[in-house]
């Protein structure tokens, strides 16, 4: 993979807001089939850079190539194609709570104008991968932490995505779950995905020993192939 | 596929609508308010135009001619009116044919129809001028008052008519002001409520929308929802306003005359059966204008793709 065009191309980007410089001239290049672990502290800018990625804000200055296209100039109707091109999982799961886990992972599809027996069949598939099949009809209420994430996870890769971007997966969860996450994370990048973890969870990042980006005050203050967690 | 699209974003504006029932009974009372004030106005303003039409046609202007005035002049005045156009019919009354007119007029006693007879008939020759337009009427009035006819004029209709058509006028042109600052400002009233409504419905499902934006939802069905539960709105206040002005007409004919409205009422009832489809088809557009309208206003303003 040395040499190889990264992916994901992030070039001297900068995110202010008002007189506050949040990201500061942050260049960062995820080429395909990485597992990329973004750590810092609160206020660091990770959560920023998650929502630049995912075109929910613009960057002051510079640029994000995803897949050669400059994202910060897509067209409003293009925004959604893009967005099911990215999977999304934060900490909070964000799951409806009226619908059972089946009929959340299904709305992702529905809204995305996907065929019923397209969904009948993609639904089963991304169930399997997240060992939810026996939960299907369970509300989100009926569901403990970590399944509730699994769902998350689920209706995150409904789409095929080339890139998931977890944003603290592992913040709401026990020890144990936080493990099973890390396990089906790692399994989702093992079949090709990229993944964007950003995490503080320290035992998390030493047992994945993957490349470890650390952000601090706005700028990339190491990056590292097989990272560990260190405390400054 | 388009059809599978619909389903689902009718099954979400349904979601919404009983979700937020409250907030719909109020936009929907709002608007059947709107669409009623509307309809209520077209079917008085089309009934007073249609009294005021069959009073300016009964109306006729006599011109009554004193006894030294020669045919010859009253030829000449006939001639001139009618260089008009528009007149339907002038005709010359003769002392005869005015005797045998009042004759023939039901509600006057013998002994004073005894009192006119063909040797002493003070009865006027006249020309009775059947005006189409109340516009005429002022250019009837020019030609009768000018120098050369004045003086041998003995009377005429004019004035009396005058007034009372621009009674009806005035009545007529008042009820369109009237009813047209009031439909504005109802429907203005509606266009704030719904576009109120349909913002709280995107504020109380912020949660969906978010997730709606993050999944890639296609522009459809984060904006469709909504502008199907505004043409909702629309929809239902159309049936109720309908029901009320159906069952209104209905109970108000049924007391007969004992209302005061009885009278308009027998004007309004055919004219409401004879503009049916044209009332259904403003109320539909003044609905969807507004449900629709307010809702895509909502959405331009506070749904964030």
């Amino acid at each position: 993979m040395i040499g190889e065009k990264p992916i994901i191309e992030i070039r001297k980007v900068s995110k202010k807001y008002s007189r506050n410089l949040v990201l500061d001239e942050i260049t960062l290049g995820i080429k395909r089939g990485e597992f990329v672990i973004l750590i810092g502290p609160s206020g660091a800018g990770k959560s920023t850079l998650i929502r630049l990625l995912i075109q929910e804000e613009k960057p002051t200055g510079g640029k994000i190539f995803v897949s050669g296209r400059d994202i910060s100039r897509l067209k409003p109707y293009e925004l959604p194609y893009y967005r099911r091109n990215v999977g999304i999982v934060f900490q909070d799961f964000k799951l409806l709570p009226n619908k059972t886990v089946y009929e959340n992972v299904a709305y992702a599809l529905e809204v995305s104008d996907e065929s019923d027996e397209n969904i009948r069949k993609k639904i089963p598939k991304v169930l399997e991968a997240v060992g939810l099949t026996e939960r299907s009809d369970a509300y989100p209420e009926e569901l403990s932490g970590g399944e509730k994430q699994r769902v998350s996870i689920a209706r995150a890769l409904v789409h095929n995505p080339k890139l998931l971007i977890a944003d603290e997966p592992t913040g709401n969860l026990d020890p144990e779950s936080a493990r099973e996450i890390s396990d089906i994370l790692e399994k989702i990048n093992c079949q090709g995905t990229i993944v964007l973890l950003a995490t503080h969870n320290k035992e998390l990042v030493d047992r994945l020993r993957k490349r470890v980006v650390t952000i601090k005050k706005g700028k990339i203050v190491s990056d590292m192939a097989q990272g560990r967690y260190v405390c400054r | 596929m388009i059809f599978t699209r619909f389903k689902r974003a009718i099954k979400i504006a349904l979601a919404n609508f009983s979700r937020n029932s409250m907030l719909a009974i109020t936009a929907i009372f709002i608007m059947t308010l709107a669409i009623l004030t509307v309809s209520i106005f077209m079917l008085l303003s089309f009934s007073t135009n249609e009294a005021a039409q069959k009073l300016k046609d009964k109306i006729d202007i006599t011109v009554n001619f004193k006894d030294e005035a020669s045919e010859a002049l009253i030829q000449q005045l006939k001639n001139e009116l009618s260089t008009r156009e528009n007149f339907k019919s002038i005709h010359y009354i003769s002392k005869e044919e005015a005797l045998k007119n009042f004759q023939s007029r039901v509600n006057v006693k013998k002994e004073i129809k005894d009192i006119v007879n063909p040797a002493d008939n003070p009865l006027p020759r006249g020309l009775q001028i059947g005006a189409v337009d109340f516009s005429q009427f002022d250019f009837v009035s020019a030609v009768i008052k000018k120098p050369q006819y004045a003086p041998y004029i003995d009377s005429s209709s004019y004035e009396d008519n005058k007034q009372l058509i621009q009674n009806v006028n005035t009545i007529t042109k008042f009820i369109k002001k009237f009813g047209l600052v009031l439909s504005i400002m109802f429907v203005l009233i509606s266009v704030l409520v719904v576009y109120n409504t349909v913002r709280l419905t995107i504020i109380f499902r912020s949660n969906e929308m978010e997730i709606m934006r993050l999944v890639g939802a296609s522009t459809f069905f984060a904006r469709a929802p909504f502008l199907l539960e505004g043409f909702m709105y629309g929809f239902f206040a159309l049936i109720f306003s309908q029901l009320i002005i159906f069952i209104s007409i209905k109970l108000l004919t049924s007391f007969g005359s004992v209302t005061i409205f009885s009278s308009l009422l027998t004007l309004i009832e055919p004219i409401y059966a004879k503009n049916f489809w044209l009332l259904l088809v403003v109320q539909l557009i003044v609905g969807t204008v507004i449900g629709v309208g307010s809702s895509w206003l909502s959405i331009r303003k506070f749904v964030k793709l």
